[in-house]
């Protein structure tokens, strides 16, 4: 109910404006999103995980061997990247996305056709003002803005909607970003690291950034939400950068001792699938993880990677 | 006295550039604060007298006694050319003779009496530790106030308009703002006095400056015996009134042909409005009348005399009354750098400096939080913001030397306050379900993960704690699970140092574990 109204702050915004001034409306507006048939499955891998090289090389190769990034952003779409920008950490402190693989993500993104890629994260501490210097010092505003990405801002309750998620126990409902809400495609690019209360970070773990009052997770069940937030929306491609990985003192890190070099990268659309591959990695029982369990029963997707599609790559 | 060259275009030519600046430390983001604050504020009289009483040896808190001297040269100039209460007021003046509210002013009697008193009990009340009255009357630290709560509120909503005007088109590069937390009492008490100011300078001009002000009322007393002073030569005077209409401060009674120098700001209006050039800002003007009897001004010489006397010994009286501090929910924090609660509350005259130039708006303005006697002295809040473990920001910006400025490094390690788990009301604790909100934002290891059976239980290590609040802040009960409770004395934390452990137990050129 409430979540209608709010739905259309942005176009309420818009239309009143582009009538007020009658002129450029066609330019406030946009074009309208063109509706593409979705591709046939094929013979496109489920994950592909690849690794020995830079970042943005990883990337290349991976979404190549997805099939494309055609395959997941068309021409003229609204494209949002969701990278963990939580702390104020320089990027070789392994707390954040590396911007190097921001960088390429968006630059594919364009390449393929997007009409807008936004990039945006809701911090981990919401204190006025940190959001500002997170997006600095993890040098992801620099790198997507580079390659002609719009980086917004999170840190405001003006830009988050409320929405029902259908099926779930905990999380009923929450406050989400309304780029996400609006956006054609959804691609989550997390950082694999320790995470000291929760075991470690992933891909469904990030889209805790997406929401706004994250408190509400940790007040209620922290699994449990994580793994519910997937019922309202999966991202459609998850990109889960491995190659600095946080081992200890997650999720901030001390210093650079905390961190191993594993220069890998994987790429799934399966949310489940991709943290299942990631947890090891890391070397943790993918068992002892509650919101990965939570997901794979709530069937988000699946942890038996033994049936899937994987295509691996190694650099030498 | 028209054409290029006048007293007056000079004195406006200098002082509306600094009162952009003073309007734009208060205003900006910390870091034009942290630019300007040293020189600007170094002139500014209570701050100065405050760090001159505790620190007399160094040259940082000479403002003072420049003041002074360049009172005892010319008269009231840092009333005209330095004070910015003084800018303010007449920058309303000026709009309202513009808008028509005032055409003229007029010569008033004096309020030599009550504007002495209020001196006295200010004075006396402040070298006992007493900072109430000298909070809400010292001009520089009410003009603080007023920029930093009132014009911030205005500027932060005409940002708010434009970006999100600016982001239908998709254009981020000014962000959202918010104001500090007001607390609506100190919202209400700088509304009054902002009012009161409001109306004192649209009647008549600077008529704080002339019954209220305790600084205007000190300098007024050495003015009277100042070596440059404004007179009127009754030899020229054709009586024509001109200067008297244009006297803000009301102090020139054309009748008479006299001028009060107690009151007189030397603006120099007058002397441009003069058109026979009877009236001249000369060394010792001899053909001239202040208006004041004999026996006042020997009482004002004495007074000031037995003044100065006092303050010197006053610090010792000082430390021998050190106030008891007796607050029932145990004490407010005071910022890094403040060192200790006493060292904060006898130094802070409550300008609110910090708490705009605060990045994080963790520090708050409290109206009673520390007494009567510590009257709107701010205090650390973590309901709203977190202290950032590498900001220096307040101990940079601070006029009064209430909070030291500190490196990055020592700040790392000063303990403001130490953390309490309540384990009755802490989710883990209660639920037996992951949280890790205090864990995830502590920046010095002070809370650290213990795991039990399945789950993981927060645990505090106080010694590394430096009661940044970032804990309190994140933690998602109501009330609070983790407090931060304040160090009266602030103290040094241990720096947490990781054992040494093999991290990279992982074969990174193998295949892959799947």
């Amino acid at each position: 109910m409430n979540g209608i109204t709010q739905h259309n702050r942005r176009d309420f915004i818009k239309k009143s404006i582009s009538m007020g001034i009658g002129v450029g409306s066609s330019l406030i507006l946009g074009k309208p999103p063109v509706l593409f048939a979705k591709d046939p499955k094929g013979s496109a891998p489920d994950l592909v995980a690849v690794k020995n090289n830079e970042p943005d090389i990883l990337f290349k190769k991976a979404i190549e061997l997805m099939g494309g990034m055609n395959r997941f952003v068309k021409k003229g779409q609204t494209v949002v990247v969701k990278p963990n920008i939580g702390f104020a950490k320089a990027p070789e402190m392994g707390a954040t996305t590396n911007p190097l693989l921001v960088k390429s993500v968006v630059e594919h993104c364009i390449l393929a056709g997007a009409g807008k890629v936004y990039v945006f994260d809701n911090v981990a501490t919401s204190s006025y003002g940190i959001a500002h210097t997170c997006y600095k010092v993890s040098g992801i505003e620099e790198a997507a803005k580079d390659r002609g990405a719009i980086v917004a801002p999170g840190d405001h309750e003006k830009y988050y909607q409320k929405v029902d998620v259908p099926g779930a126990k905990i999380l009923v409902s929450t406050d989400v970003h309304e780029l996400v809400l609006e956006a054609d495609v959804f691609i989550n690019v997390p950082i694999l690291k320790n995470h000291r209360y929760t075991q470690f970070t992933g891909a469904m773990k990030n889209l805790m950034g997406v929401v706004w009052d994250r408190m509400e997770y940790h007040f209620t069940d922290l699994e449990q939400s994580i793994a519910e937030f997937c019922l309202f929306k999966k991202p459609d491609l998850n990109i889960v950068d491995a190659y600095r990985v946080m081992k200890r003192h997650g999720p901030q890190g001390r210093d650079l001792e905390d961190l191993a070099l594993m220069k890998t990268l994987l790429v799934s659309q399966d949310i489940v699938a991709i943290d299942t591959a990631a947890a090891k990695i890391f070397g943790l029982e993918p068992e002892s993880i509650r919101h990965l369990k939570i997901g794979h029963d709530l069937g988000l997707g699946t942890m038996h990677l033994d049936g899937l599609n994987i295509k691996k790559f190694t650099y030498t | 006295m028209k054409g290029g060259f006048s007293l007056q275009k000079i004195r406006v030519g200098i002082s509306i550039p600094l009162f952009l600046l003073f309007l734009l430390s208060f205003l900006g983001e910390g870091y034009l604060s942290e630019i300007f604050s040293h020189s600007l504020f170094f002139f500014q009289f209570v701050p100065s007298l405050i760090k001159f009483f505790f620190d007399p040896y160094n040259i940082l808190s000479f403002g003072c006694v420049i003041v002074l001297v360049l009172t005892f040269l010319g008269g009231r100039v840092y009333c005209s050319f330095l004070c910015p209460l003084g800018m303010l007021q007449d920058f309303i003046s000026w709009i309202s003779n513009k808008v028509g509210l005032r055409r003229k002013y007029v010569y008033r009697k004096p309020y030599q009496r009550l504007q002495l008193v209020i001196l006295f009990l200010t004075f006396l009340t402040a070298t006992l530790g007493f900072f109430a009255l000298l909070n809400l009357l010292d001009p520089y630290s009410l003009f603080g106030r007023i920029s930093a709560h009132l014009c911030k509120s205005v500027l932060v909503i005409v940002n708010n308009i434009v970006v999100n005007i600016l982001e239908i088109f998709d254009i981020y590069d000014l962000s959202i703002k918010k104001q500090h937390h007001i607390p609506v009492s100190i919202l209400f008490l700088t509304g009054i006095s902002f009012s009161c100011l409001l109306f004192f300078s649209i009647l008549t001009g600077r008529l704080y400056c002339n019954s209220i002000c305790p600084v205007g009322a000190f300098l007024g007393i050495v003015s009277r015996f100042s070596l440059y002073k404004i007179g009127i030569e009754r030899s020229s005077c054709i009586s024509c009134n001109l200067c008297e209409k244009v006297c803000k401060a009301g102090c020139i009674e054309s009748r008479k042909k006299e001028v009060d120098h107690a009151r007189c700001l030397v603006c120099f209006n007058c002397l441009t409005a003069c058109h026979a050039s009877a009236i001249g800002y000369r060394f010792r003007f001899l053909d001239c009348h202040d208006g004041l009897p004999v026996s006042l001004k020997r009482r004002a010489f004495l007074g000031s005399m037995a003044a100065i006397i006092y303050s010197w010994s006053a610090d010792s009286l000082l430390l021998a009354s050190t106030r008891k501090n007796d607050f029932a929910k145990g004490s407010p924090i005071t910022p890094p750098g403040s060192s200790s609660l006493h060292h904060f509350t006898s130094r802070c005259s409550g300008c609110h400096l910090c708490v705009s130039a605060c990045p994080t708006h963790t520090l708050v303005p409290s109206l009673w939080k520390y007494g009567l006697s510590g009257l709107l002295q701010p205090e650390m809040d973590y309901h709203l913001g977190h202290c950032e473990i590498s900001c220096t920001v307040c101990g940079s910006v601070c006029p009064t030397g209430a909070i030291l400025p500190i490196t990055k490094n020592e700040k790392k390690l000063v303990q403001i306050g130490v953390v309490t788990l309540n384990k009755e009301l802490c989710i883990v604790h209660v639920k037996k379900i992951h949280c890790g909100a205090c864990g995830e934002a502590c920046p010095t290891n002070a809370i650290f993960p213990i795991e039990k059976g399945l789950v993981v239980f927060p645990e505090i290590n106080n010694q590394y704690c430096i009661g940044c609040g970032g804990c309190e802040r994140a933690c998602p009960t109501m009330p609070k699970s983790i407090v931060v409770t304040a160090n009266k004395v602030h103290k040094r934390a241990e720096l947490y140092v990781p054992p040494e452990l093999p991290v990279s137990d992982i074969d990174s050129i193998g295949d892959f574990p799947f």
